[in-house]
This record gives C-alpha cells, structure tokens and sequence, in this order.
C-alpha cells in the first residue's frame, strides 16, 4: 500500500510538485505557424420545443412522422408517451420536455377526452435510431436541416445544467440552436 | 513517519476526479488540476518542441502547451469532433493543455477505490507509463493518469501500437 | 440415404447452391489456364467442397461426401503449394464437378444407380492420383525473422503460414491493420474494410484483438500483404476506425537486407501498451484467441440473439404466396367495382343482388387472407436446430473453460417454429445449457468418485405435441440441491420455516424460478452476470410459453419448455377498460361472466368474488393499469388461470372476438409487465395484448403465501 501511495502522490495536485525538465518553450512567437485546425460542418435536424429551437445530428434521425395517435403502455415511466405503429414496427414515443426542464410534468397525450392534452397540428414524432431499438421523441414542430461547424457551436461548461445531454449551443447568423443529444436526453 | 497521504489514505477520505475519454477508454485527472475546458481553440505549431507536442495555445496570457492524447495514445487523429475538449490542467506552478475526445464528468470517489494498474503480462509490452492507477471496473473503468508523464519526453518512445 | 424427403429438399437446396458457387469458381479457373495462382479462387474452391463434404456427411450422402473429401484434398495441396496448377489438374476439377451434378441429380430422384456410383468412384481415384505425397518445400524462416508477436503466430494456420511466406517471398510487404467496430454493425464494417484492403492487397489473416478496448467494441488485427505504399494504404484507410502497423521483416544475418520486405528503422517499434491494454494479462487473451479461432471471428457471445434478421424461404412457398396476393388483387378489384356502384347519385344501389355481392366478396376476402396468413406464417418457421447448433458451441466453450468434459446431444433439432420463438428461445435456452453445464455436470474426477462417466452429458430434445412444441434441457449431473434451495428460501424470507419442511419436492424445486433466486455461492463468470431463472421463466411467459422442471439428486436435472408453435396468431377477445382497449388471448380465459359491484367482496384488504360456490381473486383492470376508473354497476369479468391460482380480471366493456398478430414489445419496451405485445385491429394505433400470467403472478403474490404450485 505504502508504494501505491507513493505513486497515488504524483496523481493528486500539489502547487509545489516537482514537475522535472519540461521543455522550455520559446517566449517569442518568431517562426512559429498559426494552426487552425481544420473543421467541416455536420448537418442536424433543428426542430422547436416549447418556442426553444434544438438540433440534433441527422445522422441520428431515421425519419420524421406526423403524430398519429399514440397506445399508451400502463404504469411505464412518466416520459414515455405511449407507442405507435411504423410500417408493422411498435416504436415507443418518449417526451423530452420534463428532462430539459420546459415542463413540470410529460404531457399526456392519450386517453378518452378530458384526460388528454391536444397536439399542436405541427406536432411531429423523431424516429430516432438506438442500439435498443428505434424510439420516437415528440417535437412540437420541425424546422429544417442545418449545417453547423463544431468553431459555431459553444461550449456548455460542465456543472452548468444540462448534464451531457447538452452538447453546445449552436449559432447560425442570429439564430441560436441547442444541440441535444437524444440519447442522453431520454435517461 | 507517515506521510500525510498514508494518514489521509487510512482515513480514507473522498476525493473528486475529472473523467474524460480517449478513444473507448476513460481517464481521470485529480480535479484540482483541471483549471479550464474548452473547444479546441486555435494553436500554434512549433517546430522546436518535441513530436509529441501539437503547439501552443494562448490562455489568459501565458503559452500553454497542448498535447493531443489521441496522438500520445496512438489512436487515429481526425479534424476536432463535436464533443472534443480542450483541457487547460496544472502541473505545478505551469499550466499544460490536453486535448480529449468525450465530454468530462466529475466524479467523487473514495481514495479506497483508487487501485495501482494491474500487472501487464509480456505481450503488453510493459506498463504504460501514462498510467498510475485505475478506479472502477469493467465499463465504468477509469485509468488516473500521470499528467506529468503526458508531458515529459523521456516517455515518448512514440506509442505507436495497440496490440 | 437422407430420410424424410423435407430433409432431401433441404439438403438439395444447399448442395445446389455449393455447386453454383464451385462451378463460377472452376470456369474462372478453367479460364485463367496458364495464368499464375489466383490464391483467393483456390480457396474459395477448397472451401466450397469442404461444405460440400460436410453437409454431405451430415445427410448420410456418401457418394457426395467422398467426392468432396477427395477434391477438397487435391484443393489442399494446391493452395499450400505442394502441388502446382497443371493442366490435368484443373481438368480432373472440372470432371469432378460434372460427377457431382449427376449423383446431386439422382440424388433428388430419390435414385441411385451403379452407373454414377462407378463415375464418383472413377474421379475419385484420379483425384487420388494427384495427392502422391510431393516433398514439402524446405521451411523458410522468414516468418521467424518476422516481427509477429508469437501468440499470433501460434495462432496462424498452415494456410495462412504459407500465404504469408508466399507474400515475403514475392517481396511485399506486411502489416497489421488494427480495427475497432460497433457490436451492433461490426460486420458492415469489417466488410467495408475488407473490401478496401482486398483491393491493395492480400488478407492473410483476420483475427479478433487481444486488447478489446470498450466493452461495447470489438477489435480485430488483419495481417495484410500489399505492395502499396504506406500512405497511400494509410489515405484509403481514413474515415475507418482503424489503425495501420508495418510488420518489420529482420534482414538474414548472412546478407544486407534485399529490397521489398524489409522497411527498416524509420518506423516506429510496435512495443509499447496502450494504457488500456495493461488491464487484461495475456494468458486469457491468447486462449480466448484459441478458443475463438475455430469459430469466425464474427463469434461476439454477449448477445446470443441470431445476428440474422433473415429466413431461408423455399420458392415454393413464396409462389403459393404470390398466388394468393394475385387473387386478392381481384378481389379487391370487385369491391372497388361495388364501391363505385354505390356511390353514382341517382341509382337505388343498395338493392339485395349488390349486398349479396358485397358479401361473396367479403367471404372471398376472408378465405384469402386467411391462406396468405398462413402461407407467411409457414414461411416463418424456422428449425430449432439453429438454436441448438449455437448451444452445442456455447456447451463447448463452458466445459473447456471449466475444466469438464460434457458431451452435448440435440434431438429435434428439425422441429420448426416461429422465427420470433427461435430467436426469444435463444437467451433462456443459452442460459439453461449454461447451468447445466455450469452448476449441474460435476468435474471428470467428482464424477469418477460417483460412479459416473466422467464425461457428463447435457442433452437438448424437441418434440412437437399438437401445435405445442416441447423443448426440453436437461443433464446428467448434480441436479438440484433441494438442501440449499430450502436453506435459501428460508434466508431470504420467501418460505417461512416452518413451511420450509413441508414442502413437495416440486414446490421447493419451483422456487428457483423466483427473482433474485441463486444458490451459487458466488456468480462465476461462466454462468453469466448472475442473472436468475427467473428472467427465464419470465421471457418463457412472453412467449406463452410455461417452464418446469424435475430433478433426482446426483442423477441429473431436466428443465421444460411448452411453447405454442406460433406466437403470430392469437385468438383473442377485445375488451375494454376505462376507454383503453386491450386484447386478450383466448387460450389463458377459461370464463367469461357478468358480475355486479354488489358481488365483490373483501377478504384480507383483497378483493374476492364467488364463482359457483369457490371464491376466487379479482383484480380490476384498470387499477392493475393505474387507469382512471369511473364507477360502474356492472362489470365483465375474465377468469384466467388454473385451479387455486384463478384470477378473475374485470373489464368494463366485451368489444368482441378478433384473430390477433401478436407483435412482442421490444427494445426499451420488454420490461412492461402485463403486455405480452400489441397488434393491430384495423385501425392505426396499436392495440396491447395482455398477459394474463404476468398479471396473476402480481395479483396473486406467490411469495405471501406458504404453499407454492
């Protein structure tokens, strides 16, 4: 254990470690070459939730439906909408509003009248592909595709909200673009 | 005479990491040592630093030297995806910057739960030098790293394999 | 002589296509006469006759399976290079090509004359000729002089040996390429790749990587000759996760180092460990090589789901299929005619010649859909052997991984099911035969001690009863140990101990179907991640399946399977509950009554109802559902179950009867508790099936009460 320890040392921080011969770098920048590393843009599908613009890589999107009518699933997990039928396919439709906090509560969009909440007619199901199988996430409505360059999105600093299901806020022109990413979205 | 991480070690008190990926693996820094995250931002080449360098960046007025783990650990090196970070950490008085593919997470964990590496067999070719102990087991394994090692020369024989 | 002409169909099919392949290969070869070795074509020849041959012998064809074995030689030889690829060579292939067609052709027919028999025999002597032993070419030490890690090399068949000795010698030059894919695609990828490096080079040898990385990745090593340079190979390779390593070849002591092979000094040693790989000692990693070398690499064992989401369909069935669909075109043709008749303004359509009409076509409809149903459903059949051919692999893999020795017998493997069984029979078959050999078969020297065969055995049968299928594991071993089984239930509370005793053998053997139920004392890696017979039992329910099993000490255990043979089709009756609609499978109501809210009465805070004299429990729907619930005065009630673990289920509204195509809840779905899967009644939205024993076991609560079925 006492070896371990000795090694364990050099792992924590300590402001007067011995850190050895690191290199000296030159103080002037001289022959020294800018370096900007190279980025391509990468498409996602923007789509609106609660008047908030997201985006999401298209990549992930199989396909956008209208929001038929949904099944539900009794006593599943509050986020899980209910489910309905691609071409013979059962897919389950899940709410992201409650995880990114737009809503206290997922809506519920099932059930005999009185119970359940109206759609919007612009309402949409992303059929989003998953290792577990394809599930569908509700949007309030679609936007278009857009390319973003990884030097236009910023940053989320880690501790602010949005855990890692918030990759970075895009900014196009004026427009500003959360991009999500749906699987952490849906934990 | 104990020293004080030999008494701190039997009490066993928590301790907060920096987790991060490379590649499939995951790796932790003492968080204390994590001053700063950001995109990668623009860099400088320098020719006179060794290989193992990519450059310099410029952070809060002083030149800090970045190195690409993707390099050091001899992973394929592609343009800056999405979800790559830039971290400015300390190391010592210095700051150095690394550059990590993956989100960074920061996790408490107990000084218990922090093991040496296992003993690689023959075929491994010896230990990593990067790498002084890990935490956690099988998905959630996390390699502590070394960062001076990540910055010193001497272990640059260039790590050119992943056997 | 194969039996059951079923099987003959089979085996021609299969042969056939074999054939196919040979005979594209043969002309190609036939062609390029006088041409140097296309090493990739003799493979693929040698290959085809070595299927050829066992499937031959798997069917008892032995005219067949002596022709393959005897080409299948000769094709040895050639690709080692101990034989070149003369003229009278390639003409003996063609011939033997030929013989195969005539005895493949009366085969079929089911015939046998001495005629082709004595054709067979005649090229299998000439073949024989050729395989006069010539002297094996002296070994070159190039492959010591390579810088290959020795496990790898070890590894290497012969073939490959000789390919890479074959590619030093032509002056090329060697590399590893490392890549790392998705579990869940792998095999698009290493396709992809393939195809890439194929067309700069030559793969000598595809292996699974000793360092696997991330749990959910899989890595391979390709050994890869190729005469392009490094940057043009590293350029082809971008965008693929893959890493590209020069194979250095050490120049011979006695001279300079030639030009070709040897790539010296500038490049970097391949020495060092990722940090990840200093997890894993290499033992294992070189035994898991082993292990897995006979198996393609494409064996990932962490999911032993089918990888295929296809069916082999014989053509015959798909003709009847077309057949049917062409008649529903008329069909539909009919209505639409009937439909435009109504809808022209003015004419008293609706007179009784137009409804009788109507109604021949519906009729028609009917009996037609109802053909195609079944004609889709044959084609989904699938046999269990496929299953159990995984098993047989996985049984293997365990008694060498364990140290025993188990011989491991299927019987039925050509009872055909559903494909959707076949593949939700996978996990708890694999999970069974695991235990079996895990926890059931004693080591050689425990079992020498009993008086045993030290080779233990675990056997696999299915039988097929009515449309009931019948699978049933079982081993000769330990059998359950009724002690531990008693102790643990006590421990864990499920039994209280004064019950303990009083238990019937099958009641205390029951209980480990029970969640969370283990008497290993520690989870052994072999036996998986712990996880009970519980999830067995409950993916057997899914299916409407039922599981049971029997035991005798030191003799053995046998677990077994009842499943329905199709799980497509379900007749189920259409209820509804607080506006929901829910189908119910037929087959699980034994009642369907009225009953009044003044009949529900309360015993011990449940609700009870008396049905011709017994009491039974009732559970509503809806409350089972947590589904708003609106007060009513009567209410329909189903009884499900069997004897003292009745339920009767109330629902609000009977909407009718229905035949159903159950679809399974997968995915993030399959732990629903209480759906069996949805379908489809006509209108969009999906309609859930119900699980009636999902619901009696929560309703009735097994683990309260102290006698257990």
């Amino acid at each position: 254990m006492a070896a371990f320890a000795d090694i364990l040392k050099q792992f924590f921080y300590a402001p007067d470690e011995d850190i050895g011969e690191l290199f000296k770098l030159p103080a002037q920048a001289g022959q020294m070459t800018v370096f900007q590393p190279e980025e391509s843009a990468a498409e996602y599908l923007a789509f609106v939730l609660e008047q908030e613009s997201y985006a999401v890589p298209i990549a992930q999107i199989r396909e956008i439906v209208r929001a038929v009518p949904l099944t539900e699933i009794p006593r599943s997990p509050k986020n899980l909408l209910g489910v309905i039928k691609i071409r013979g396919e059962i897919l389950p439709v899940y709410d992201v509003k409650v995880k990114l906090k737009l809503r206290e509560r997922a809506p519920i969009v099932v059930g005999l009248e009185g119970e359940a909440e109206e759609l919007p007619g612009s309402a949409r199901i992303l059929i989003v592909r998953d290792l577990e199988g394809d599930i569908g996430i509700l949007v309030d409505r679609v936007l278009e595709v857009i390319r973003l360059r990884p030097s236009e999105i910023e940053p989320l600093a880690p501790g602010i909200g949005g855990g890692d299901y918030l990759l970075g806020l895009g900014h196009l022109g004026k427009d500003l673009f959360i991009v999500l990413d749906v699987h952490k979205a849906l934990s | 005479m104990r020293s004080p991480l030999e008494a701190q070690l039997d009490s066993d008190p928590a301790v907060q990491l920096c987790v991060f990926r490379v590649g499939y693996e995951r790796y932790a820094l003492d968080l204390r040592r994590v001053e700063e995250i950001l995109r990668t931002p623009r860099f400088t080449r320098v020719p006179e630093a060794p290989s193992f360098i990519e450059g310099v960046i410029h952070f809060r007025g002083s030149v800090v030297p970045m190195v690409d783990l993707r390099k050091r650990f001899g992973l394929p090196v592609g343009p800056p995806a999405i979800k790559s970070r830039c971290m400015i950490c300390r190391l010592g008085r210095e700051r150095v910057a690394i550059q990590v593919d993956g989100p960074t997470e920061v996790l408490t964990v107990r000084i218990s739960e922090l093991h040496p590496p296992p003993t690689p067999g023959p075929a491994a070719g010896g230990a990593s030098p990067y790498v002084v102990g890990v935490c956690g087991a099988g998905e959630e394994l996390k390699f502590l790293l070394d960062l001076k090692a990540l910055f010193l020369s001497r272990a640059a024989d260039e790590v050119g394999d992943s056997w | 002589m194969t039996s059951s002409p079923k099987g003959l169909s089979d085996f021609v099919a299969e042969a056939t296509e074999i054939l196919d392949a040979l005979n594209r290969d043969l002309s190609i070869l036939d062609q390029r006469r006088g041409e140097p070795l296309d090493p990739g074509l003799v493979n693929g020849i040698f290959r085809s006759s070595h299927s050829l041959k066992g499937l031959a012998a798997m069917f008892g064809e032995q005219r067949i399976a002596q022709l393959a074995h005897h080409t299948e030689d000769l094709l040895d030889r050639l690709r080692l290079g101990r034989l070149d690829l003369t003229d009278p060579v390639v003409d003996a292939l063609l011939e033997s090509f030929d013989a195969f067609q005539v005895v493949l052709r009366e085969t079929e027919r089911q015939e046998h004359s001495p005629d082709a028999t004595q054709r067979a025999q005649a090229v299998c002597r000439k073949l024989a000729q050729f395989s006069e032993t010539a002297a094996a070419p002296p070994r070159d030490d190039a492959l010591d002089r390579l810088d290959l890690d020795a496990s790898v090399r070890g590894v290497l068949t012969e073939y490959e040996e000789h390919r890479l000795l074959e590619n030093l010698r032509e002056g090329l030059a060697i590399w590893k390429v490392r890549a790392v894919f998705d579990l869940a695609n792998f095999d698009q990828g290493l396709g992809r790749l393939n195809s890439k490096l194929k067309s700069m080079g030559e793969i000598l040898s595809t292996l699974p990587s000793a360092d696997p990385g991330d749990g959910t990745g899989i890595a391979f090593d390709i050994i890869f000759g190729s005469r392009t340079a490094a940057e043009k190979l590293k350029s082809a390779l971008a965008g693929i996760s893959a890493s590209l390593h020069p194979l250095l070849l050490s120049p011979e002591r006695e001279a300079a180092a030639p030009g070709g092979a040897a790539t010296l000094a500038v490049a970097p040693l391949p020495s060092r460990a990722r940090p990840g790989s200093s997890v894993s000692p290499p033992r294992p990693a070189v035994e898991s090589r082993l292990a897995t070398r006979k198996d393609p690499p494409a064996e990932a064992e962490s999911s032993e789901r089918l990888l295929t989401q296809t069916v082999r369909v014989d053509i015959g069935r798909l003709d009847s299929l077309m057949d049917a669909v062409g008649e529903l075109l008329l069909i539909k043709a009919n209505v639409a005619r009937l439909a435009d008749q109504a809808s022209q303004s003015g004419k008293p359509a609706f007179g009784k010649l137009w409804g009788r009409e109507l109604h021949r076509e519906s009729r028609l409809l009917e009996r037609k859909l109802d053909d195609l149903q079944k004609g889709i459903l044959e084609v989904r059949m699938v046999p269990l052997g496929q299953v159990f051919d995984k098993l047989a692999r996985t049984v293997r893999r365990i008694a060498r991984e364990s140290g025993k020795e188990v011989d491991f017998v299927m019987h039925g493997g050509e009872v055909e099911v559903d494909k959707l069984i076949v593949e939700a029979l996978s996990d708890p078959l694999m999970h069974l035969v695991r235990n079996a050999v895990d926890h059931g078969v004693e080591g050689p020297e425990e079992r020498r001690l009993l008086g045993k065969k030290p080779r233990g055995q675990v056997s696999v049968r299915a039988t097929q009863r009515g449309n009931q299928v019948v699978i049933e594991v079982s081993d000769d071993g330990r059998g359950l140990d009724e002690d531990r089984i008693r102790e643990v239930a006590v421990r864990t509370g499920i039994v209280a101990a004064e019950h303990a005793a009083e238990l019937s053998e099958r009641e205390l053997q029951n209980l480990i179907f029970l969640p969370g139920f283990s008497t290993a004392s520690r989870v052994s890696e072999v036996s998986g991640r712990g996880v009970g017979l519980d999830v067995v039992k409950t993916n057997v329910s899914r299916l409407s399946g039922l599981i049971d099993t029997q035991s005798e000490r030191n003799q053995g255990a046998s677990f077994t399977i009842t499943l329905p043979e199709t799980l497509a089709i379900v007749r189920a009756l259409v209820v509804s509950v607080s506006g929901r609609v829910y189908a119910v499978p037929l087959n699980a109501v034994s009642e369907i009554t009225s009953i009044a809210e003044s009949d529900v009465k309360t015993v011990e805070k449940r609700e009870v109802i008396g049905l011709r004299g017994k009491t039974i429990p009732l559970a509503r729907l809806a409350r089972v559902f947590q589904l708003p619930e609106k007060a009513r005065m009567r209410h329909f009630m189903l009884v499900v179950g069997l004897a003292h673990r009745r339920l009767g289920i109330a629902v609000d509204e009977l909407l009718g009867q229905q035949d159903v195509v159950v679809k399974p809840l997968g995915g993030r779905l399959r732990h629903t508790v209480g759906v069996a899967g949805a379908t489809d009644l006509g209108d969009r939205k999906p309609v859930l099936v119900l699980d009636p024993g999902a619901i009696i076991e929560e309703v009735v609560n097994p683990e309260r009460r102290p006698e257990l079925v």
